[in-house]
């Protein structure tokens, strides 16, 4: 049983008088634990499907199953709620609170959460121990984000979405990232989807899914993923 | 050039951000509509006020007499250039229906009537005699209706209305304002009812009878131009009167000639007419007196006729008595003969019987008797015949044969022989003798004769035989037989003289005597018959008699039956005899009753008539006393010239336009300051906001004026569209709720509404400088940065630690979300200023509305209920006669619902100081200051010490002492209406409201003014309704020694109305800044989430509820709410101050004390609104798009 599981997906926006479609019929499964990337170029409908599955934006058809539960019909405080206890995002802008610490940032997350972790333990982690008190102002592109991961993590979510997490950073710290999202897949068994149009992540991924033009074009299964450090670009 | 892209863009602008520009745009508008519909106000209520008056043709000044205005007095007026005069009579009226005190006025015969017109609210003027048009006022109006009929009446004594007026009877044909009672709830004062006007009435002239005319009215040309109570017209007004006065007076004297001769005309008629009556009711008293005696009289005369009537029934009623009695004894006496006759005939009945039976006896045995007298008749008769005396039967020669033969023999022979022949001897003896004798001779044989001896004896024997011999035995038989059944010794005998034994003469004797026997038996009956019959007459007789008694009886009983009747005619004549007697009597009781009665309603009839006329003549005389001692202290006539504050309301409204002016001087530019600030701060965040934007235009090299015109254009077209439709609505709103709030205040008619150019220009040039201007600035300021810098986003603001985490053991016990909000709090200095500032000047809006609604309802209270604790304060008559005194003082003693009273001398002196308006001061002196507590407290505002009045010196009231100055110690120069100057020293300062009090002792008042004071006035207390007043007012007002009276609770209730119209003014201050409060609220928290707009998309997306999001924010802003509303408190408090020192007038003082409640209000309405606008925010956060937040900035 997949744990998430995707199946005939619409979501349609007006734009003026015409109605385009993001996500026209698309379905796809991801097993837990996987580290799954879903590739596709810009204006693809990948965010859509991401959005879908973080709960901040309603399918208009079709079945989003998330560890058994279908998402599709929640309405707005069950979706609230489904993100604050299930997921956990990272943006390709961090997003992190201007006003707070790195420490505080992670705090924003742990304070509503039941099961949270430590936030100085999940900053350690991320390898920020000794700039927990640093605002974000004080840290570099590749510290934010990964501020915004361990404020991501501290949730322990069951699945942890990534928007172009590596899309601001530049390719040294982009790889640390991808590294640290993927020993996080691997040391915490979360599921874990990055969201790109970066071709090359997919070698690392234990699942790709090609989105094109709002549709699933391809989803490849790797049985052997390669590490961070082996790919390029 | 048409840079029609930019245009474009300034268009797409405001349609995106329609909220901000709608907030620039309301905050503009409020700020202006309330500045300028406050300001505008004041002006537009003195002109609504002048527009009526002259409409209305309202007297400039009126000229009123102590003695009335005469036709010269008119005319003397009419004289002066350029004004109208018009004669008016005017008479105080109770309406009998209502019993509302009435003042009705004249309307002029020829309908012309150019001054004071009244406004017709409902119907129509009176046109003829016998209508009236009342006063609109609700009390004329719920209790009259047209059509209907008013009834005059008064109390006032010395008053007869029919003087005054044709008729007491008047038809309502409308109602009417007037523009002299502009006050709804006060009519003025009257010296009838309970002292104060309910209202006024118009009718036509000439149902006025008065003499004079009572009031005149007049205007002026020379200030037709001038607005009413502005200070031009006020001043000509003054020379006016001046110029009026100068005019008037040589008229005192003369008035005074005219009434002193009146008088004493009217004092001559008087005392003649008293004399008159004088006499009337001498003759009266007399007529009565003869009347009473002659009654007397008459009830003397029917007395006796009673006693009269008594005595002829007593006698009466004794002769009857009598006479019955004398009847009843004889129909007794009758009675016992009735029954003596009964009796005698009972005995008569008996007798008769006994009668009859021996009657019947007598018969039986004289039927035997005749029998046996018949048998023994007979038998005798049969026996006489048998019997033969032998001298009959024997031839008479034998016989003398036998005698001389017998002789011969012996005598004794011879005796025998005779006796035979006589009868008396019997046959034997005889034959026995011859035998014996023949025997004798046989013997004797020798005798001589033996031969005639035995011849002799053969003859003795032949001649003497046995009788039995001779009769045939049968018959002998017979006879004895016979004989013997009558009687057997008769029988016996009859058979021995048969035997020859017994003579015949024996035996006749015998039978004869038996005869006689039998015939004495018959003779017997008779005998025996006789005495019956004897009885039976004695019977008879009797008889006859008790029959002769009877009829005796029977006449007697008709006798007496007669008599009785005749007793009973008699009675029943007498009888009515009497009654007739008694009808005459009792008529004559009924005629006197009749006349006692007649008399006694003519004698009280004729006593009223004589007590009324007595009355009258004492009233008369009391008049004409009066009359005479008012033509002794005739006064000179007093003439008033007034101007039209006399007129109840005038002054008082233009004192409440200059509160409002007063409010409109702080009040709109401080609520305006706000407006300003706020909108600066949006138009400064919108050009952060569109900090890309113009870096992009200036790369694009467009210059400076072209990219700040776009901001201009959008400041410029929120603030003044806003600016112009907020002055529409305030010169319009404002004025119109204001002055309809004083509405129910003053009649007056419609709101004058002006536009006031010096408020406009002011309004759109402040509106101006707050948005177009900062707007401008704040574009150039951000010009000054190259393009490049301007296009790269402003950096976020770097997070900081406040000062207050280096406190740690204060920061650690925050909460995490506290942590935040502290830090969040100081991280946007500015936005944090803006927004107390903005929520203090709200606050201070609202506490300055309710602090000034507080103070200016305190002061009734205050005053009324705190300083003056007297019920009632009674204007006393000085000049009032001693018996007038004596009864006001006498109907005070005896109202026992009074429970103290203190004698005061209460007298206005004026102050004046260079620089100071002059004032009007009440100097109070109380006749002793030992109850003086009970009637006015004397204390420290602040410390709430209480005072009391020394000989040292004076108390004076709070406000008198700040507008002059004043410190205890120090002296004030006070001047009374003879222009004598005291000085007082000032011992205390008291609180005090309303008017100036200076307080002294009377010791203190004696050694400052050099004489005891008199009491003009008389405080009361007492603890009853406003009916009681209201009766208890009728009657001090009916006396001579009084005044006046108000009561405490009158002038509590009509301040507490005036001030009431002030709270209105002070609730569209509330509501207004309420207003304001809620739109920069709205405006400042907007500006905060727009601000945040990322950082709250990104809590929500990590999960915080929408209720969490908005407190996330909110937090901060309930924060700086709080201290909005302490600063605004303090705020409020300076700008209450402020305002009550521009608003208060000189002759009074608010009360500088807000309520804690006011103070609740204005922060529990601040938190109220702020809560509002943060379920605004709620919807609006809960709707922002998270993800277009979000998205990544390109």
């Amino acid at each position: 049983m997949a744990f998430v599981k995707i199946k005939d997906e619409y979501k349609r926006y007006k734009m003026g008088e015409t109605i385009v479609a993001a996500n026209d019929g698309v379905s796809f499964e991801i097993e837990e634990g996987d580290f799954a990337v879903i590739v596709g170029p810009s204006g693809a409908g990948k965010t859509t499907v991401l959005n879908i599955l973080g709960g901040m934006d309603t399918a208009d058809e079709g079945l989003v199953e998330i560890d058994g539960i279908d998402i599709s019909d929640f309405d707005s405080k069950q979706l609230i709620r489904y993100r604050r206890e299930s997921i956990g995002f990272v943006f390709q802008s961090y997003n992190l609170v201007p006003n707070l610490t790195a420490k505080e940032n992670v705090e924003l997350a742990s304070e509503i959460s039941v099961n949270a972790l430590d936030p100085e333990k999940v900053l350690q982690e991320v390898g920020l121990g000794h700039r927990m008190n640093n605002f974000p102002a004080q840290l570099s592109g590749g510290e934010q984000q990964r501020v915004a991961i361990a404020r991501a993590l501290a949730k322990q979510p069951k699945l942890l979405l990534c928007d172009e997490p590596t899309g601001a950073l530049d390719y040294e710290t982009g790889k640390q990232v991808l590294k640290l999202l993927k020993d996080t897949c691997e040391n915490y068994g979360t599921t874990v989807i990055v969201i790109t149009h970066n071709q090359a992540i997919t070698p690392i991924a234990d699942r790709t899914i090609e989105i094109n033009n709002a549709k699933v074009r391809k989803v490849t299964l790797n049985p052997n993923p390669k590490s961070v450090s082996e790919i390029e670009w | 050039m048409k840079k029609k892209a930019l245009w474009k863009d300034i268009f797409r602008e405001i349609s995106k951000s329609k909220m901000r520009f709608l907030s620039i745009f309301l905050i503009i508008l409020l700020g202006v509509a309330f500045y300028s519909g406050i300001k505008a106000t004041s002006p537009d209520m003195i002109d609504t006020a002048d527009t009526y008056y002259r409409k209305q043709d309202l007297m400039d000044v009126k000229v009123l007499s102590t003695y009335g205005l005469t036709e010269e007095d008119i005319q003397l007026l009419e004289q002066m250039e350029g004004n109208s005069v018009e004669a008016a009579y005017t008479q105080d009226v109770i309406l009998e229906e209502t019993d509302l005190t009435t003042k009705v006025v004249s309307l002029p015969n020829d309908q012309k009537n150019d001054l004071n017109k009244p406004l017709i609210v409902e119907g129509r003027l009176p046109e003829k005699s016998g209508e009236i048009a009342l006063d609109a006022r609700s009390a004329y109006a719920e209790e009259y209706a047209i059509g209907e009929t008013v009834t005059f009446k008064t109390d006032d004594n010395a008053v007869d209305l029919e003087d005054s007026f044709t008729g007491l009877l008047y038809e309502v044909v409308g109602f009417v304002n007037s523009p002299q009672f502009i006050e709804n709830n006060a009519r003025g004062n009257t010296s009838i009812g309970a002292g104060t006007l309910d209202g006024f009435a118009f009718i036509p002239e000439k149902d006025f009878t008065l003499d004079v005319y009572t009031e005149a009215y007049l205007t002026f040309a020379n200030v037709k131009d001038s607005q009413s109570y502005s200070s031009e017209y006020e001043s000509q007004i003054e020379d006016n009167q001046t110029a009026v006065e100068e005019l008037l007076k040589d008229r005192p004297e003369e008035r005074r000639d005219e009434i002193t001769q009146r008088i004493q005309d009217e004092i001559d008629k008087g005392q003649a007419e008293i004399d008159d009556g004088l006499k009337e009711i001498e003759e009266g008293k007399q007529a009565l007196e003869d009347a009473e005696a002659e009654l007397a009289n008459a009830r003397a005369e029917l007395d006796e006729g009673w006693q009269e009537y008594e005595n002829g029934i007593e006698t009466f009623e004794t002769e009857i008595a009598d006479g019955q009695a004398t009847i009843d004894q004889k129909r007794q006496e009758l009675e016992n003969a009735r029954i003596e006759i009964i009796d005698g005939k009972a005995e008569l009945e008996v007798a008769q019987e006994e009668l009859d039976e021996s009657r019947a006896m007598l018969e039986q045995e004289r039927a035997n008797a005749e029998t046996q007298v018949a048998n023994s008749t007979a038998a005798i008769q049969n026996a006489q015949e048998t019997i033969v005396v032998p001298i009959n039967s024997i031839p008479a020669q034998q016989q003398n044969t036998l005698l001389s033969g017998a002789q011969a023999i012996s005598p004794e022979m011879t005796g025998l022989i005779r006796g035979y022949f006589d009868g008396t001897v019997p046959a034997q003896t005889v034959l026995d003798a011859v035998n014996e004798v023949e025997a004798a001779s046989a013997e004797d044989e020798s005798s001589e004769n033996r031969e005639s001896l035995a011849e002799w004896i053969t003859l003795a024997r032949s001649v003497v035989q046995i009788p039995g011999m001779s009769v045939s035995l049968n018959t002998q038989v017979q006879v004895v037989e016979q004989l013997r059944t009558m009687d057997v010794q008769l029988g016996d005998l009859m058979s021995q003289y048969y035997d020859g034994a017994v003579p015949p003469n024996n035996t006749i004797e015998a039978l004869s005597s038996a005869e006689s026997r039998v015939n004495a038996i018959d003779q017997q009956l008779d005998a025996y018959e006789a005495e019956l019959n004897a009885g039976q007459n004695q019977i008879n007789q009797q008889r006859a008699e008790l029959e002769a008694a009877e009829t005796e009886i029977a006449n007697g009983q008709a006798a007496l039956e007669e008599a009785q009747n005749q007793l009973y005619q008699e009675t029943e004549n007498r009888q009515a005899e009497l009654e007739e007697a008694r009808l005459e009597l009792e008529q004559g009781e009924e005629e006197y009753e009749d006349g006692l009665e007649e008399f006694e309603t003519e004698k009280s009839d004729a006593e009223t008539e004589i007590a009324d006329a007595e009355t009258e003549i004492a009233k008369g005389q009391r008049e004409l006393d009066k009359a005479k001692a008012e033509l002794e202290d005739i006064t000179l006539p007093e003439y008033y010239v007034l101007d039209r504050t006399t007129n109840p309301g005038y002054a008082e409204f233009k004192d409440n336009a200059e509160r409002i002016a007063s409010i409109a001087q702080v009040f709109p530019v401080f609520f305006f300051l706000i407006a300003a600030l706020v909108s600066l701060t949006t138009l400064t965040r919108m050009v952060d906001e569109q900090r890309t934007q113009i870096g992009t235009l200036k790369a694009l090299g467009y210059t400076n004026w072209d990219i700040s015109k776009k901001f201009l254009v959008y400041a410029t077209l929120a603030s003044l569209s806003g600016a112009m439709i907020g002055l529409i609505i305030g010169f319009h709103l404002f004025p119109t709720i204001i002055i309809n709030a004083y509405g129910s205040l003053y009649n007056l008619s419609e709101v004058q509404i002006s536009y006031y150019p010096q408020d406009m220009a002011i309004s759109l040039l402040i509106a101006f400088l707050c948005t177009s201007v900062t707007a401008f600035v704040a574009v150039r300021v951000s010009l000054q940065s190259n393009a490049a810098e301007l296009m790269r986003p402003k950096a976020p603001k770097v997070g900081k630690r406040i000062l207050l985490e280096r406190v740690p053991f204060i920061w650690d016990r925050f909460a995490f979300t506290q942590k935040i909000t502290a830090r969040n709090l100081f991280r946007y200095k500015r936005r944090m200023f803006m927004t107390v500032a903005g929520i203090a000047g709200c606050t201070a809006l609202l506490l300055t509305g309710f602090g000034l609604s507080d103070s200016i309802s305190d002061v009734g209270g205050l005053q009324y209920g705190k300083i003056n604790q007297y019920d009632g304060i009674i204007a006393l008559d000085t000049d009032a006669e001693e018996i007038e005194k004596e009864e006001y003082t006498q109907l005070i003693a005896e109202t026992p619902e009074i429970t103290s009273t203190l004698n005061v001398y209460q007298e206005i002196y004026q102050a004046e100081e260079s620089g100071v308006n002059p004032q009007d001061v009440t100097l109070f002196v109380p006749e002793s200051t030992d109850q003086l507590a009970d009637f006015v407290r004397l204390n420290d505002r602040s410390s709430g010490e209480e005072y009391e009045l020394s000989n040292d010196g004076a108390i004076i009231s709070e406000k008198l002492a700040d507008l002059f100055d004043l410190q205890v110690g120090d002296t004030l120069l006070l001047e009374d209406a003879d222009n004598e100057q005291i000085e007082v020293t000032v011992d205390q300062i008291t609180e005090n409201y309303l008017q100036h009090f200076v307080y002294l002792t009377p010791e203190y008042y004696e050694t400052v003014v050099g004489e005891l004071p008199e009491a003009t006035t008389q405080l009361v207390n007492f603890n009853e309704s406003a009916s009681w007043e209201n009766d208890f007012g009728q009657e001090l007002t009916q006396l001579d020694a009084v005044l006046g009276v108000t009561f405490t609770s009158v002038i509590s209730n009509s301040f507490k109305d005036t001030l009431e119209s002030l709270v209105i003014v002070t609730l569209v201050l509330v509501v207004s800044a309420a207003l304001l409060a809620f739109v920069v609220l709205y405006n400042l928290t907007n500006i905060n989430v727009s601000e945040r707009i990322r950082e709250l998309s990104t809590i929500k997306v990590l999960g915080f509820y929408d209720k969490e999001v908005t407190m996330y924010v909110y937090r901060e802003n309930f924060l700086l709410t709080l201290m909005g509303i302490v600063v605004g408190l303090v705020l409020g408090l300076i700008l209450h101050g402020f305002v009550l020192n521009t608003a208060e007038l000189d002759i009074m003082m608010f009360s500088p004390v807000i309520a804690v409640s006011s103070y609740i209000y204005s922060a529990l309405l601040t938190i109220l609104f702020s809560t509002l606008v943060m379920v605004f925010m709620h919807v609006k956060l809960k709707n922002v798009d998270m993800l277009e937040a979000l998205k990544t900035i390109e």
